[in-house]
């Protein structure tokens, strides 16, 4: 049987105030490798064991200052010589923008390495073992006691005097915790195979997870039967068909429902000629008409048809509506302008019906009226 | 015992023995300064750019739609042609505000025919720094013209609404473009007074607000629009041949009376009825099928709708 290794020497104490005082007499003894275990944090332990300030500040500290230089500097990089991008006219090192990230980046640094830190140097990382661990001591002062544990590397240690110490400050349950043979061998296990071995397993089963989600599973429809359906789609061959097209044209000599073609495309003097207003104008229509005209024609023609424009000069302005030429021109002539359109105007065909076509001229007419009033308008 | 240390706030004694703890208590004055700093050293940027002037909003003339107040018909006063027929500062000054407003959108701001329209233009608007191959020529009175009549056949509109003396404003503004002007005489000046009377003044046609022209215009068409329901109801009872003709070749009775009243001063013959309704039968309510009527058909249909409506 190995030898055992002596770690500590435990006690346990009821009260708080009882711990407080342990601790005070155990620092006046001259201890200085030892600790105290409660199950919830007790005010004016820090003083009575003599605490130093803990150095795990300092570590913040540098953290933080490497968090936020190495910030700076990578974004720094980024954004001068790596990948330059002009943002809102602001010039590539525009710090302001910097801060928020920078902020957060020491944040996270400093609490995350400092968390490491600790654990590395208070904890002994790579152990992940401690002699305290599993035993009735820390299941006692984690649950509803107080423990004192004076470590055997103090240089005062001499374990029956230890153990009268603690029995005379008033400890009950003296126990020594031993070290876990298994543990305290500290050699280098960095480079065992088995070690390397699972870490070779846990990388490859990682990748291999991970490209199989990403390039796989992230591929696979879960519903498929609306997108795939037994149809043909534009520009499909089909051998249901002669020609073997799937896209049909339309059956000659017929004309589809709302397609009806427009006769006189490229001949306004004909569209002119034999294009008649079918509607008469009454309040219901020029009421119409004008709802349309302030709709699509007012914001280039202007509300009185005069060419000034509403939008201001932010799109051409188009020829005045009130000029002789088109007030000589028949319905079936302006009829034509809208539904072919004529220089920078485009069609209209596709936006307004046939019917509110002839509206809006019926309105255009009105306007025409109110700006060249007739002589009798007056009376 | 230490007990004082967790009653007291604040451990005076030991901020004396630490005295950089003091920073724990003052560090948000430190931060107010910085912040001070930050901002005082922003509002001395001499990169940073502010709106000295308000952004301009043109307001949105749909929500103020006013109608046009009534004007009488009247004359502006004639322009001398020999005083506006020569060029002026004010004068160039005037035109360029008035080349703005009306031209610059297909002839460009600078006059070099590329405003924003001109790409759809064909032919090109002129590029007014070149003085080769006008239509009209850029004299001040061939200019005159251009501007009286517009140039049939391209882009080009008259601008005779255009008060005279806007006119030979803006043509001296245009003239500044190119170098080398052509002048004028004092006699091409008064062909051109005579050519287009420039001194008698220009009518102005008068204006009546458009609620006004509206019902005016209602008005007038009561008697058509009358004339229209009076045919088709006719038209519903009738046992007339060429009313079952009709009946047969028709698809719109409403459209059909309509391009009949609306028709019925220009169409005088057969013929003429004919063409206006194989154009686009659809259009004037008649069935495609209406083509292939025999010229004997087509003259009871003819004879039976214009009895109807005259």
């Amino acid at each position: 049987m190995v030898e055992k290794t002596l770690y500590s020497i435990t006690a346990l104490f009821n009260t708080p105030d009882e711990i407080i005082l342990a601790a005070q007499k155990t620092r006046e003894a001259g201890f200085v490798r030892y600790d105290v275990h409660t199950p919830y944090p007790v005010h004016g332990m820090d003083s009575a064991m003599r605490l130093s300030t803990s150095r795990i500040g300092l570590f913040a500290f540098i953290f933080g200052v490497l968090g936020a230089v190495s910030t700076i500097l990578f974004i720094s990089w980024v954004t001068i010589s790596d990948y330059p991008l002009v943002i809102g006219g602001k010039p590539f090192w525009s710090w302001p923008a910097f801060v928020p990230v920078t902020f957060e980046v020491t944040v996270l640094s400093t609490a995350v390495l400092s968390t490491i830190a600790m654990i590395v140097f208070y904890f002994k990382f790579p152990n992940n073992a401690h002699p305290l661990h599993d035993t009735a001591y820390m299941k006692s002062v984690s649950s509803d006691k107080f423990g004192l544990c004076i470590q055997a590397n103090d240089p005062m240690f001499k374990e029956a005097a230890v153990k009268d110490f603690l029995r005379k400050i008033g400890g009950r349950e003296i126990t020594p915790i031993y070290f876990d043979p298994d543990e305290i061998d500290h050699g280098q296990t960095l480079f065992d195979v088995k070690f390397l071995g699972v870490l070779a397993v846990v990388a490859l089963t990682v990748s291999a997870v991970t490209y199989f989600s990403l390039n796989v599973l992230l591929k696979i429809q879960p519903f498929n039967w609306m997108a795939e359906q037994n149809k043909l789609k534009a520009q499909q061959a089909s051998p249901l068909f002669h020609d073997g097209i799937g896209m049909r044209s339309p059956v000659e000599g017929t004309v589809a429902r709302g397609y009806l073609p427009y006769p006189f495309k490229g001949k306004p003097e004909e569209a002119g000629n034999f294009l008649v207003n079918p509607l008469v104008p009454t309040q219901k229509v020029l009421d119409g008409g004008k709802s349309k005209y302030l709709t699509y024609c007012s914001p280039c023609h202007g509300n009185f048809a005069r060419g000034d424009s509403r939008l201001q000069g932010q799109f051409p302005s188009p020829p005045t509506l009130q000029s002789d030429k088109v007030r000589n021109w028949t319905d079936g002539r302006i009829y034509h302008v809208i539904t072919e359109g004529q220089n920078a105007m485009p069609s209209y065909a596709p936006l307004i019906s046939p019917d509110d076509r002839w509206a809006i001229i019926n309105y255009i007419r009105v306007l025409q009226r109110a700006q060249n009033a007739k002589k009798s308008d007056f009376k | 015992m230490n007990r004082h240390h967790s009653n007291d706030e604040i451990d005076w004694k030991d901020l004396k023995r630490k005295p950089e703890k003091l920073f724990g208590f003052s560090y948000f004055y430190v931060l107010a300064v910085l912040v001070g700093i930050g901002l005082l050293y922003i509002s001395n940027l001499n990169s940073i750019g502010r709106n000295a002037v308000n952004p301009t909003v043109f307001p949105d003339s749909a929500a103020r739609i006013s109608d046009i107040p009534l004007q009488s018909p009247r004359i502006i006063p004639p322009v001398d042609v020999l005083k506006a027929g020569f060029s002026s500062p004010e004068l160039i000054k005037q035109g360029r505000d008035l080349f703005k407003a009306n031209c610059s959108s297909c002839h460009g701001d600078n006059g070099a025919g590329e405003g924003l329209s001109a790409a759809m233009l064909n032919p090109k608007p002129r590029n007014f720094h070149i003085l080769k191959d006008w239509k009209n020529g850029s004299k001040v009175t061939q200019m005159y013209k251009t501007l009286e009549e517009g140039i049939p056949g391209s882009g080009m509109a008259s601008y005779n609404y255009l008060p005279p003396a806007d006119r030979f404003a803006l043509i001296h503004y245009i003239r500044t473009f190119a170098n080398n002007q052509p002048a004028d005489s004092i006699g091409d000046l008064k062909a051109l007074d005579a050519a287009y009377q420039l001194a008698q003044g220009m009518n102005v046609a008068g204006q009546i607000p458009i609620k006004k022209a509206l019902r005016l215009v209602v008005n007038e068409n009561i008697a058509g629009a009358e004339l229209v329901h009076k045919s088709v109801s006719q038209l519903n009872g009738s046992q007339d041949p060429g009313a079952v003709l009709l009946k047969r070749v028709m698809v719109d009775e409403q459209r059909v009376m309509k391009s009949a009243v609306s028709l019925k001063d220009r169409v005088r013959s057969v013929d003429d009825f004919i063409k206006m309704v194989t154009a686009d039968p659809l259009h004037s309510g008649f069935k495609a099928s209406v083509i292939r009527l025999s010229p004997d058909e087509w003259n009871r249909l003819y004879h039976y709708v214009f009895s109807v409506v005259r």
